[in-house]
């Protein structure tokens, strides 16, 4: 146990004579978490939709669906949208319109689609609305609505939408941001304690630890102690400037958030230890991280896989990302407290108390007792 | 009894035997030479003594029990060949952690650490990092953290490489007054003046012993003036078998 301690020590030692990887920890993943906000934080795309052959309350109402709009002839038309210059173009042919999308970001193709289909719904409603009686000389009325059945239209209202969790004001960032937040210390974690312990194989420091009077599990814990201390404040300074000062929405409890990050941290510092065993420059390292962390990441719940095949979500649940990921969701937007999330704890720690003997078997390579 | 004994070591790599059963044992206050080019399987021999590796077969005893045991470790001090430092920690962390495993803090980890710096003929500057050390004070250091718990057994992997001779003749002073002082040394060199200084010398060559003896010994066997001419003779005669 003092063995343990010592090599924590030291660890801490290593991170204060090195502020840039220091620097690199902390800021980084502020720094990605506060890009990404803004990039999801910004306006819905305005799709440039090109009118040929149509009624001007048509266009009027494009506009009003969001898009920007210019006329244009049909064959100029089509040619700005072959060089991607407008995302789309319509026009009416035999009564029916027609739509051209530029179509290679499926996006703005949605946002041309949308626009059009909400314009054309718009114009129906206002074409039922002119159905008036017409007047004919002499005094006659005829209000054909007597004579044909025309289907009832009627302008949608919008709907009342209570929320039971999250608010109004939320973006779709914010439905990603608890997860961004578990990721970004998930992955930085890994890289620092993977490349921290690849060192003290290449440098000869571990086989000589080995011939020291120090346990295997004593060189474990104190790397787990050691960068479960520095986690903390890491995971600490991370979520909270996510919260405070990009703006994510909590609606949880900040000590349940910092568990669960700190639970992230240590599953991630096993995970690299034991990784780094397989790599044996720090390139590899990189290299092993695109195999072994980026998938967990992009199966981590992040993006919706329930339609995805079934392997993938089998795969999913055996990542530990993802439990972490299910958690931190939970807690700040579902507010939930430890009673909704104490099975993603508990798979978490049941990773980490698994990784931890897995590393202290491992290092048998270099010593059996 | 014998401080440290090997018998019948075979090591391994693959498919290639780089250790074709070599057996040694060294006395108390003795200071053991290997001796041999790169490549003999000194370095190989040297961790299997030190318990970081395990051979294929054959046994290693220290102090008269079974390798590898880390109540034995805290009895010995091992130098790989490698500095096997931590380049972004200062001298004195470096040797404050080293100190640590073997239970050294406080008072007692400072006189330690004061004698092994002064065997080892260094003088660290406190606030720089061991990454800005040149070569032969990293090699110094790695000596220094090798002695701060005063071990019984010392195993040294080419402890005077890239040191100069000044430094190089002052250690050796130092490992001749720690055998006076009982302790036991196993130092590998290929560097043939600082053989001469050894009570014993096994000349290694292909992973066998090709001869042992003291230097006096083997040179007059091979009827050498030199430790150079004597290594040559035993080469050329690729006797093998012995047994140190």
């Amino acid at each position: 146990m003092r063995n343990a301690l010592a090599v924590t020590v030291r660890i801490l030692r290593q991170f204060k004579h090195d502020p840039r990887t220091l620097f690199m920890m902390i800021v980084a993943p502020i720094l990605a978490l506060f890009l990404l906000d803004i990039i999801f934080g910004a306006p819905a795309y305005e799709p440039l939709v090109l009118t040929g052959d149509v009624p001007g309350d048509f266009v009027s109402a494009l506009e009003d669906a969001g898009a920007r709009t210019a006329r244009a002839g049909h064959d100029d038309a089509l040619a700005r949208i072959g060089t991607a210059d407008a995302d789309g173009y319509v026009t009416l042919e035999d009564d029916s319109l027609r739509v051209w999308v530029e179509g290679s970001d499926a996006a703005k193709t949605g946002a041309v689609v949308r626009a059009v289909t909400r314009a054309q719904a718009e114009t129906l409603v206002s074409l039922e609305l002119d159905l008036k009686p017409i007047e004919l000389p002499g005094g006659l009325e005829i209000d054909i609505t007597k004579y044909i059945d025309l289907p009832d239209f009627k302008a949608p209202e919008a709907p009342e939408v209570t929320y039971v969790h999250g608010s109004e004001d939320m973006g779709s960032f914010d439905y990603y941001g608890p997860v961004f937040i578990g990721v970004f210390i998930f992955f930085f974690v890994f890289v620092t304690s993977g490349i921290s312990f690849l060192r003290e194989r290449t440098g000869g420091t571990l086989e000589r630890l080995m011939a020291m009077p120090i346990h295997r599990w004593e060189l474990v814990l104190g790397y787990a102690q050691g960068f479960g201390l520095f986690t903390v404040a890491q995971s600490a300074i991370v979520v909270l400037a996510s919260i405070y000062w990009v703006g994510f929405p909590n609606f949880g409890s900040i000590w349940l958030v910092l568990l669960i990050a700190l639970s992230m941290a240590l599953v991630s510092l096993l995970l690299g230890i034991l990784v780094s065993e397989f790599a044996s420059t720090e390139l590899q390292m990189m290299q092993l991280l695109q195999i072994i962390v980026i998938p967990q990441i992009l199966l981590s719940g992040m993006l919706d896989l329930s339609q995805t095949p079934g392997w993938m979500q089998f795969l999913s649940r055996v990542f530990p990302v993802t439990y972490g990921a299910d958690a931190m969701r939970a807690v700040m937007l579902r507010s939930e407290g430890i009673g909704g999330v104490w099975l993603d704890l508990v798979v978490l720690w049941a990773f980490i108390v698994v990784l931890f003997g897995a590393n202290v078997v491992a290092l048998k390579k270099y010593r059996r007792i | 009894m014998p401080v440290l004994a090997a018998r019948d070591i075979v090591q391994r790599f693959g498919q290639q035997e780089v250790l074709h059963g070599v057996s040694l044992g060294v006395e108390r206050g003795e200071v053991l030479g290997l001796l041999g080019p790169s490549g003999a399987g000194k370095t190989t021999l040297v961790n299997i003594l030190a318990g970081v590796a395990e051979p294929v077969s054959g046994l290693v005893k220290a102090f008269g029990e079974p390798m590898p045991s880390l109540e034995l470790m805290r009895r010995m001090g091992y130098m790989a060949q490698g500095d096997a430092l931590y380049l972004d920690l200062t001298a004195a962390e470096n040797l404050e952690f080293f100190g640590a495993i073997y239970g050294l803090t406080g008072p007692a980890l400072k006189a330690a650490a004061a004698t092994a710096l002064q065997t080892a003929r260094l003088s660290v500057e406190p606030r720089k990092q061991a990454r800005d050390y040149s070569g032969g004070m990293r090699r110094r250091l790695s000596l220094a953290t090798a002695l701060l718990h005063e071990p019984e057994l010392l195993i040294l992997d080419e402890p005077t490489i890239g040191l100069d001779p000044l430094h190089r003749v002052e250690i050796w002073e130092s490992f001749r007054k720690m055998a006076a002082a009982g302790r036991t040394l196993i130092v590998t060199t290929h560097v043939m003046d600082e053989a001469e200084r050894c009570d014993r010398l096994a000349l290694i060559r292909d992973g066998v012993f090709i001869a042992i003896g003291t230097p006096e010994d083997l040179k007059a066997r091979a009827g050498a003036s030199t430790l150079e001419d004597a290594f040559l003779h035993f080469a050329r005669a690729e006797g093998g078998g012995h047994n140190a």
